[in-house]
């Protein structure tokens, strides 16, 4: 019954002030959204509108470049404004952050480059402005992931143990490469540091040579990389490689992938392993 | 209604409590029964399946006899300090499985993290919670300059060799520096960041009397890291199980470990996935993790890795520096060290759970005072970018907590040591 009265009032009270609203016509700002993509803010004291246009993949970690659009009061472009942004963190020590570079394009539209959050997690983002003299802030909560987990965890949907592909042979993903890789140890166990010899052969079955690598992977149930950072020691000849650094340290599924580049092709294969 | 609804709540969390209970889930199946594949993975956990000590290629006196012996008397020699009260010892107590009984170190004053136990530390590619040391001999040197630890110099350590262990040392190391036996350098001269005095008197000494310096410092490191290397845990009641159940003993299993121990041992290898992180028979991975726990009051934020990571890289003392004893196709785990410090944000070293329950407190920074606390802190917190999905512990019961702090007693042992 309380409820039911709490209410009522809440309606009643509501009702009021957007009478009020309506009575002050003449200072009612104009705000729209104008970016279908975007997270839409009005700034404190409600002198600005902001929109946030996200990176495609969402924050990663590492540097971000985001765009932010302002409208005033009467759904005006904001030029010539002075615009900072500052990020943070709900846990200590990330004071000092490093200051994001900020480019004006015109049509109120301030880019925001190397936007640096150094690690995973929930930021703030704290968007200022400050067209002469009138000012206006607001703060975008925002989720941050580890580079490739958004997008890489559709990837890997494919990762239960009983179906994984656990092939020592694949193919790179646009099949310009067939590569496959044999451990320099008897087994593989856990935390043992050893070597591969990968073997790159081209479409037509011929040994890929002067190939280069970069090396990543991890292990997609858990979102995190690997324990060590593997690298191309040394080529053997006729397509194979000799890599090392390899090492894994829990059981579970593990996924490393071989970015490859030659003078002509560039591809990549996985790898899945079940330890 | 109120008060209905209430004992509704109790009646029905009664009865889950009830259902999870070790009484109710014994009589349904023999605790003592491991399928192969459990079998397989219990066998995997034993001090049987732990291999030889790993090579140290940085360290050529690692298994020398007598820089055993040498490591051992300096690791408790409380000369080695401002206040020749604190030695190694003071805070890796032999009597209390080598580490010690605070939630922070305490030298000459509190760290900012807790002792680390050091029973099979030989196995650990990375030293201290923060890895920021590849090798034990480097690890002994830290602690020595650090200010409050032993708060001493290389160049004071150096002398100290040459007054009380002259002989020993030249036995293992060679002719002691003649340089060093003829000029004394100033007992606070070190490359110190923290104390420009220090540093001015150091950069003051002649380039060949610094190396001769750290060198000696080096081979001091090499004696200590000798003996902590031999330093291993003892046979467990959890050993023991296995062994007998490999040996299908299921009245000496039975004689081993409790119920909720064998319990507890089930969930630690199922459904609580503790071996996520507490595999193999050290019961670690040697990896970094956020584990979500909060820093200690009064240390102020804690990185961990990721500022240990740029320090061994930059350390003169690490594998491929100059007074390593490394050649070329070593120092695997410095090469191929996965540097990018974004991703060991607040992560600090997995430690092994060998004799866990014998040496409280817990966490890096002593956070916990009990491994009951501990296991309520791990089935609650929630894994996000931030802390590892590895730790998704979630939905353990107390009594299921309960019963892997009881298995955790299972793997109570003497630490051996030379």
């Amino acid at each position: 019954m309380r409820k039911i009265i709490i209410l009522l009032l809440s309606c009643c009270l509501a009702g009021c002030l957007s009478q009020n609203h309506h009575s002050g016509r003449h200072d009612h700002p104009h705000f729209t959204k104008h970016y279908e993509k975007s997270l839409f803010q009005k700034t404190s004291g409600e002198q600005f509108s902001v929109e946030m246009v996200l990176p495609a993949e969402g924050f990663t970690v590492g540097n971000n470049t985001v765009d932010l659009i302002f409208h005033n009061r009467r759904d005006e472009d904001v030029a010539q404004a002075v615009v900072s942004v500052a990020q943070s963190m709900d846990m200590p020590g990330h004071s000092n952050m490093p200051v994001s570079t900020i480019i004006e394009r015109g049509g109120g539209l301030y880019t925001v480059d190397n936007l640096n959050l150094p690690m995973a997690g929930q930021w703030n983002l704290l968007v200022k402005i400050n067209k002469n003299g009138v000012m206006g802030e607001t703060t975008f909560p925002i989720t941050v992931h580890n580079k490739g987990e958004s997008a890489g965890m559709h990837k890997h949907s494919n990762l239960d143990p009983t179906t994984l592909n656990v092939s020592t042979t694949v193919h790179s993903l646009n099949n310009l490469f067939e590569v496959s890789y044999h451990p320099m140890v008897q087994k593989i166990t856990l935390n043992t540091m050893h070597a591969w010899e990968v073997t790159v052969k081209n479409q037509a079955g011929m040994p890929v040579t002067g190939a280069k690598f970069t090396i990543s992977g991890g292990m997609p149930a858990h979102g995190h990389g690997l324990p060590t950072k593997p690298a191309m020691a040394k080529e053997l000849g006729n397509g194979v490689y000799l890599i090392e650094g390899l090492r894994f340290s829990m059981p579970g599924v593990w996924t490393i992938h071989f970015d490859i580049s030659t003078a002509d092709n560039h591809d990549t294969a996985q790898f899945n392993l079940l330890l | 209604m109120k008060m209905a609804y209430t004992t509704f709540l109790l009646f029905t969390l009664t009865l889950m409590c009830g259902a999870a209970s070790p009484s109710l889930a014994s009589h349904s199946f023999d605790e003592h029964s491991w399928n192969k594949e459990q079998t397989k993975i219990l066998a995997a956990m034993t001090l049987a399946a732990l291999p030889a000590l790993p090579v140290d290629s940085s360290n050529k006196y690692a298994d020398n006899r007598q820089a055993i012996a040498l490591g051992k008397k300096i690791f408790s020699d409380t000369r080695f300090s401002a206040n020749k009260m604190v030695s190694c010892a003071t805070c890796h107590r032999p009597d209390y499985h080598f580490t010690d009984d605070l939630p922070r170190a305490h030298g000459l004053a509190f760290t900012k993290r807790r002792s680390m136990p050091l029973a099979g530390v030989a196995f650990s590619p990375w030293l201290f919670w923060d890895g920021r040391k590849d090798s034990l001999w480097s690890q002994a040197l830290g602690p020595m300059e650090s200010a409050g630890e032993h708060g001493i110099s290389r160049s004071f350590a150096t002398q100290l060799i040459r007054q009380h262990y002259l002989a020993e040392y030249e036995a293992i190391f060679g002719p002691f520096p003649s340089l060093l036996q003829t000029h004394t350098p100033p007992a606070i001269a070190r490359p110190a960041d923290d104390n420009p005095k220090a540093l001015a008197l150091w950069n003051k000494l002649p380039e060949e009397e610094r190396q001769q310096i750290n060198k000696v410092y080096a081979n001091i490191g090499k004696a200590i890291g000798a003996y902590v290397r031999h330093i291993l845990p003892g046979e467990s009641r959890f050993d023991r199980y296995v062994y007998a159940l490999q040996a299908g003993d299921r009245d000496r299993m039975a004689t081993l470990l409790t119920t909720d121990e064998a319990l507890g041992l089930r969930l630690f290898i199922g459904k609580a996935k503790c071996t996520n992180c507490h595999n193999g028979p050290l019961f670690t991975d040697f990896d970094f993790h956020n584990v979500g726990v909060a820093a200690a009051g009064g240390t102020g934020s804690d990185i961990g890795r990721a500022e240990g990571i740029p320090k061994v890289k930059a350390d003169e003392f690490n594998c491929l520096g100059p007074y390593s004893d490394a050649t070329g196709g070593g120092c695997a785990e410095l090469r191929f060290m996965n540097d990018d410090t974004t991703q060991f944000m607040g992560a600090f070293k997995t430690p092994s759970l060998r004799g866990v329950s014998q040496r409280s407190p817990y966490m890096h920074a002593g956070q916990f005072a009990t491994l009951q606390e501990v296991l309520q802190h791990y089935a609650t917190v929630k894994p996000d970018g931030r802390i590892s999905a590895a730790l998704n512990h979630r939905g353990l019961s107390t009594s299921e907590q309960h019963q892997l702090v009881m298995f955790l007693h299972s793997l109570d042992n003497v630490v051996l040591s030379p």
